[in-house]
């Protein structure tokens, strides 16, 4: 159930209108312990197929229709900061906010990619389990014949996304750079909620690595198909108590 | 068969370009599917670009995919080697609205090269149900009809095309799409990825009813394959059940010099709204196309759809496209309204992101260093968990391969085990029993570990997820060969 358990931890953090579009990891696992183990039949197994298929369409739909908004933002990100160089002298005020602002849209955009990476992973790894689960209950082979057509499905061909990403980073290099000459004329206050751009982003992506690292500790079911441990650097806000679990960094 | 095929291939090979170009622009939309899958030595932008011009990449193209292909390629090698060349050359001669027009994707320079070397190895087909083939002939012809280039050359390039079709020993016009049914038809298990990717090249035609027909078959296909295919204990017939979906899953690729689009496909759904999946490109001449009509208020889907000129775009996709890009337009907008009447954000923000944010002015007074260094430190977590995702990524990718390849090991090993056994009763010469333990080209090592140990988990036990790459680096072919073999040898014993 760990991995239940932390599915269902990631869908409580994650973005609100992506809540209902995660893997029903549990009523399929229901299914397969309702398959009979002794005379797994076809029709269950049918079923079962079916339930997959249907998930993994939901996936699809709901990541190419991400991909496709993601596509549009960050055209008209990068517009907008290329006009942000024309309309204002950067000594103007509204100059500074626009910034903010567009600093603060920036990372929001990036961190919604990387977690829509992240959901296709999360998903991906569900699947994967659930069939190695059915295969174990049924001695069938499921599992491998399935999983390839998972890996060439829409959602789990991340590389668009992944290339947005990695624009997103290089339009982000010129901003944080301006920025810091900016700042040293601003006043220096109390850091308050506002100064992270936008908190559940910031939150899912905090339980995604965790989690991440979590899954990938080690378990009864370790072997050489599992992933190896996760060693993420130091981070501060990794072990602080305000996380639901702090988790030793290795 | 395949001698037929390849002495037909041959015959073909000098010029009517044209022809092959056509044949040659199917795998197109599918390019990047299997690029993805297959990790091709392209990169996403430069593959696919530009149909008219013949690339150096293309011959490179060519061997990656058809190192690539898996039972194709064992049965193609011979033709492969023979027909590329001359492929690679004919194929760019030929405007792609041709090829677009009869395969409604773009006519890129691997894929068709790919795909005329796949063509003629398609298994030769089953009967295909009577009720397809005047469905294919129609959309076939019909797309004919559409191309003025077409009627010029016509008289000739349809003997050509019909030659070319009659490499699959089916109907003149129906033998590509016969072919790539009767990939579809496809039965055994073991063989249901190839077939898949096979017909998702092919782009069957299949219903006359869709807006776009030549797209939507395409991705009906696709979404066929990977529906039924899922199923290994339900055969269902392929035909009927790609009678009866009329909701393709559709990928487009641009029509002219543009890199192609991605990929398709998804499991049989109950949608009936055909899927496109965008590209930086696409949304480019989008972009550009709406520019061009004075703004995306006053642009209409039609006239954006016009001027894209994008083979098998609908409507319906500009339609969805153009709300969301309105919608992305004006929230910038409301934003910067906001600000002027220094009032804050909450509904006019996004949907999807609720900003807790003040707007700008307070910023500016807030505490700039603060919140910068706060959006760094987000944006380094980011950054990590997208570092991690890709690596995770690819190592299940590997994890996958290797389970695959030991699967098959363990398969052959089996086989072997049993050959042995009954050649053993028979009291078979020495020299049958070699040859059929015999694996060729998997690493010798391995090989003598097997047969000694006969357990294949030590085998795995010596092999960490850091070895796997030398088990990767196996020939493709080699290893869908034996997983074939024992992917049968699994369906027997099942």
């Amino acid at each position: 159930m760990k991995f239940g358990k932390r599915l269902k931890k990631q869908i409580d953090d994650t973005i609100p209108e992506w809540k209902d579009k995660f893997l029903s990891y549990k009523d399929l696992k229901k299914l397969v312990r309702f398959i009979s183990a002794a005379h797994p039949s076809t029709k269950a197994e049918a079923q079962f197929v079916e339930l997959l298929n249907s998930e993994i369409e939901k996936f699809n739909s709901f990541f190419i229709e991400q991909e496709e908004e993601f596509i549009i933002r960050q055209r008209e990100l990068q517009d907008r900061i290329e006009k942000l160089g024309e309309r204002f002298e950067p000594s103007d005020a509204e100059y500074a906010a626009e910034m903010a602002q567009t600093r603060k849209d920036i990372v929001n955009f990036h961190g919604e990619m990387v977690l829509l990476i992240n959901y296709s992973n999360v998903n991906y790894t569900g699947l994967a389990k659930i069939l190695k689960k059915y295969d174990k209950r049924t001695g069938r082979l499921l599992r491998l014949p399935f999983i390839e057509i998972v890996l060439k499905q829409p959602f789990f061909t991340t590389e668009l996304i992944s290339k947005l990403v990695k624009k997103c980073e290089t339009m982000m290099d010129p901003i944080f750079s301006l920025a810091s000459a900016v700042e040293d004329q601003a006043e220096t206050k109390e850091m308050d909620s506002a100064a992270i751009a936008e908190p559940s982003i910031f939150k899912n992506t905090v339980a995604a690595l965790v989690t991440m690292q979590e899954l990938r500790k080690g378990s009864s079911t370790y072997g050489h198909f599992s992933l190896p441990p996760l060693n993420l650097p130091e981070f501060d806000f990794l072990q602080s108590p305000s996380l639901p679990s702090p988790i030793p960094i290795q | 068969m395949s001698s037929q095929s390849i002495l037909t291939v041959k015959d073909i090979n000098p010029p009517d370009t044209r022809s092959h170009s056509c044949q040659t622009s199917v795998p197109s939309p599918f390019h990047n599917l299997f690029k993805s899958q297959y990790k091709t030595s392209l990169s996403d932008d430069n593959s696919l670009s530009s149909t008219n011009k013949p690339s150096s990449t293309k011959t490179e193209n060519l061997s990656s995919k058809t190192h690539d292909k898996p039972i194709l390629a064992e049965r193609e090698i011979p033709i492969s080697h023979v027909s590329h060349p001359s492929f690679s050359d004919l194929i760019f001669s030929r405007s792609s609205t041709f090829c677009t027009s009869l395969y409604s994707s773009s006519s890129t320079s691997p894929e068709p090269c790919k795909y005329m070397s796949n063509l003629p190895f398609l298994p030769h087909p089953s009967p295909s149900p009577k009720s397809l083939q005047p469905q294919q002939k129609s959309s076939i012809f019909s797309e004919d009809g559409t191309s003025s280039e077409m009627a010029a050359e016509e008289e000739q390039s349809d003997d050509d095309v019909k030659d070319f079709l009659n490499l699959n020993g089916g109907d003149a016009s129906d033998a590509s799409f016969h072919g790539g049914n009767c990939a579809k038809n496809s039965l055994a298990m073991s063989e249901q990825m190839e077939f898949q990717i096979l017909s998702e090249q092919l782009g069957i035609a299949i219903t006359d009813n869709e807006e776009s027909p030549r797209l939507d078959d395409i991705y009906e296909v696709a979404q066929q394959e990977t529906s039924l295919e899922v199923s290994p204990g339900c055969h269902q017939p392929k035909s009927g059940a790609v009678e009866e979906t009329k909701e393709p899953v559709v990928k487009v690729q641009l029509s002219t010099t543009r890199s192609a689009s991605s990929s398709t496909g998804s499991a049989n759904s109950a949608n009936n709204k055909p899927r496109l999946r965008w590209t930086l490109e696409l949304h480019e001449r989008f972009v550009e196309a709406v520019n061009k009509l004075d703004g995306c208020e006053k642009a209409t889907p039609k006239g954006v759809l016009k001027l894209m000129n994008v083979e098998g775009l609908t409507i319906y996709h500009v339609k969805s496209h153009l709300q969301k890009y309105r919608l992305a337009k004006h929230l910038p907008e409301t934003k910067e309204d906001k600000k002027a009447s220094s009032s804050s954000s909450s509904s006019s923000s996004e949907d999807k992101k609720p900003l807790l944010v003040n707007n700008g002015n307070d910023n500016g007074k807030k505490g700039n260093l603060q919140v910068t260094e706060a959006l760094r430190m987000q944006i380094e977590v980011q950054k990590q968990l997208h570092e991690q995702l890709e690596i995770q990524r690819q190592l299940q990718l590997r994890i996958e391969e290797h389970a695959r390849y030991l699967q098959k090991i363990l398969e052959e090993q089996q086989k072997t085990s049993d050959s042995l056994a009954s050649s053993i009763k028979i009291t078979s010469t020495p020299t049958e029993i070699q040859s059929q333990s015999q694996l060729p080209e998997t690493p010798s090592q391995l090989q003598s570990q097997l047969i000694e140990d006969n357990e294949v988990t030590k085998v795995n036990k010596k092999h960490s997820l850091g070895d796997s790459d030398n088990d990767c680096e196996l020939p493709k072919e080699d290893n869908k060969r034996q997983r074939l073999e024992a992917d049968e040898l699994n369906q027997e014993k099942n």
